[in-house]
């Protein structure tokens, strides 16, 4: 299933190359390498989230960083 | 420039309230319920303070460089370096509260309607669609919130209406049974959604008539309030006591309403009218994003960085975690602490960097 997944997101990712890549005029070198760059690190992530979906995401580390303020906001709760 | 299109004052402001109401209106009773019970009503008015403050700020700071986003002049008041660094905390913010975002409204799809559609459709569809309005441009943005809003804001009075013979006005005493804190506290964990109205500064430079910028910054934050004070009010007076244990208590609400066995089901209408505003919500902070970060690399364009941006979005929102208790939490928890700090805290501390700047650059002029 996984892999199944990891193809599909191949697939949408040169789907939007084939889409955006004629549309970026020949000059502009610097979008041109962005837009690789930017697609390979998000595919990359979408993969890694795919295949390990246990891994503690940002609303974690939040939730670890602001730990002191959340426990505190819970005292004003009202009973009832 | 990136982005070329034009709006006008009105439009910004129209912009807003979905960015706002979009996804408050349905976990904010719950959550303010658990702090301030009956005085639920007011915690919007005290957050209205956040929302005035966080116009003028954007204005404020507008006004000291004329024509730029807040990305643009974070390098120019705090230098390469730090203006990056900061800019960078601001990028990761918009990327993963649209996470959250995508995901919260998967959720609310998932299991509200469409309970055997695979999430990955679900969000895909969100994101490809605000995807193709971002790409659009601001000024598309802008249109579609024209065309929307009139029939959300129609449909939202009809709802509202049809549940008014239900309600029972003594559900709401006593008032301040417990003096003015709960409903202060209450006004704690909307704070969140109130400082958005920073990101006015994402669009104040392209707003044809700036000068009007500020008086529809404002009333926006005035009419939001209301709105979300007129949905804590209503589950209250429906459902009193009870209303802290709804997952979506106006969705509930909705239900409820069933006029001469005939009417009934209006929770669709509510679906409706919520799907139209969590597209504009995630079109502006996608948007929002795209643009950042093509100023943030000093791209000329932003349309090349808008399907990648999607995917990484789409990475986000699954990695929100697989519960939406988990998003609660992160909602009750975190998200006024951490959109405090991005939102107003800042803003502010820039804003007193310029003023403090000009004060000593003041002082130097008659020097000479």
């Amino acid at each position: 299933m996984d892999v199944l997944k990891i193809i599909g997101i191949a697939l949408i990712l040169a789907a939007a190359a084939w889409f955006e890549w004629p549309k970026i005029e020949a000059d502009q070198k610097k979008e041109k390498k962005v837009f690789v760059i930017f697609s390979l690190i998000s595919g990359g992530m979408l993969a890694v989230v795919i295949l390990y979906p246990e891994l503690p995401g940002p609303n974690k580390w939040m939730l670890e960083l602001f730990k002191p303020m959340g426990e505190m906001m819970q005292k004003y709760k009202l009973a009832g | 420039m990136p982005e070329k299109g034009r709006i006008s004052a009105f439009q910004m402001g129209l912009l807003m309230y979905p960015l706002i109401v979009a996804t408050a209106d349905l976990t904010v009773p719950t959550i303010t319920y658990e702090y301030a019970k009956q005085d639920l009503w007011l915690s919007p008015f005290w957050d209205s303070l956040v929302g005035l403050v966080s116009v003028w700020l954007a204005v404020r700071l507008e006004r000291f460089f004329p024509g730029e986003t807040l990305i643009q002049y974070l390098v120019r008041i705090l230098g390469t370096g730090l203006g990056k660094a900061v800019g960078l905390i601001f990028l990761f913010y918009y990327l993963h509260i649209n996470g959250n975002i995508i995901k919260f409204s998967q959720e609310l799809v998932t299991t509200n309607f469409l309970n055997y559609t695979p999430i990955f459709v679900v969000t895909f569809g969100l994101i490809f669609v605000s995807g193709c309005a971002v790409r659009g441009g601001l000024e598309v943005i802008a249109r579609t919130a024209q065309v929307l809003m009139p029939f959300v804001l129609l449909l939202t009075l009809v709802v509202f209406v049809l549940l008014t013979p239900d309600l029972e006005v003594k559900k709401l005493f006593p008032i301040f049974a417990h003096g003015i804190r709960p409903s202060l506290m209450g006004a704690v964990v909307p704070i969140a959604w109130l400082s958005h109205f920073i990101m006015i500064s994402f669009m104040l430079p392209y707003v044809r008539d700036r000068e009007k910028g500020q008086k529809w910054g404002n009333i926006a934050v005035i009419v939001t309030v209301s709105a979300l004070s007129l949905c804590n009010i209503y589950t209250l007076l429906l459902f009193g006591n009870i209303t802290g244990n709804f997952t979506y208590p106006v969705m509930e609400a909705a239900r409820f309403i069933s006029i001469a066995d005939f009417l009934e089901h209006m929770e669709s209408l509510v679906v409706v009218i919520w799907i139209a505003g969590v597209y504009l919500k995630i079109a502006i902070f996608y948007y929002v994003l795209v643009l950042g970060t093509a100023q943030w690399l000093n791209l000329s364009n932003y349309r090349p960085l808008i399907f990648p941006i999607g995917v990484l979005l789409l990475a986000f929102s699954l990695w929100a975690g697989p519960s939406l208790e988990d998003l609660h939490a992160f909602i009750s928890r975190a998200t006024p602490f951490y959109s405090f700090i991005v939102h107003i805290l800042i803003p502010f501390l820039l804003f007193l960097t310029v003023l403090v700047r000009k004060k000593i650059f003041a002082k130097k002029e008659p020097a000479h």
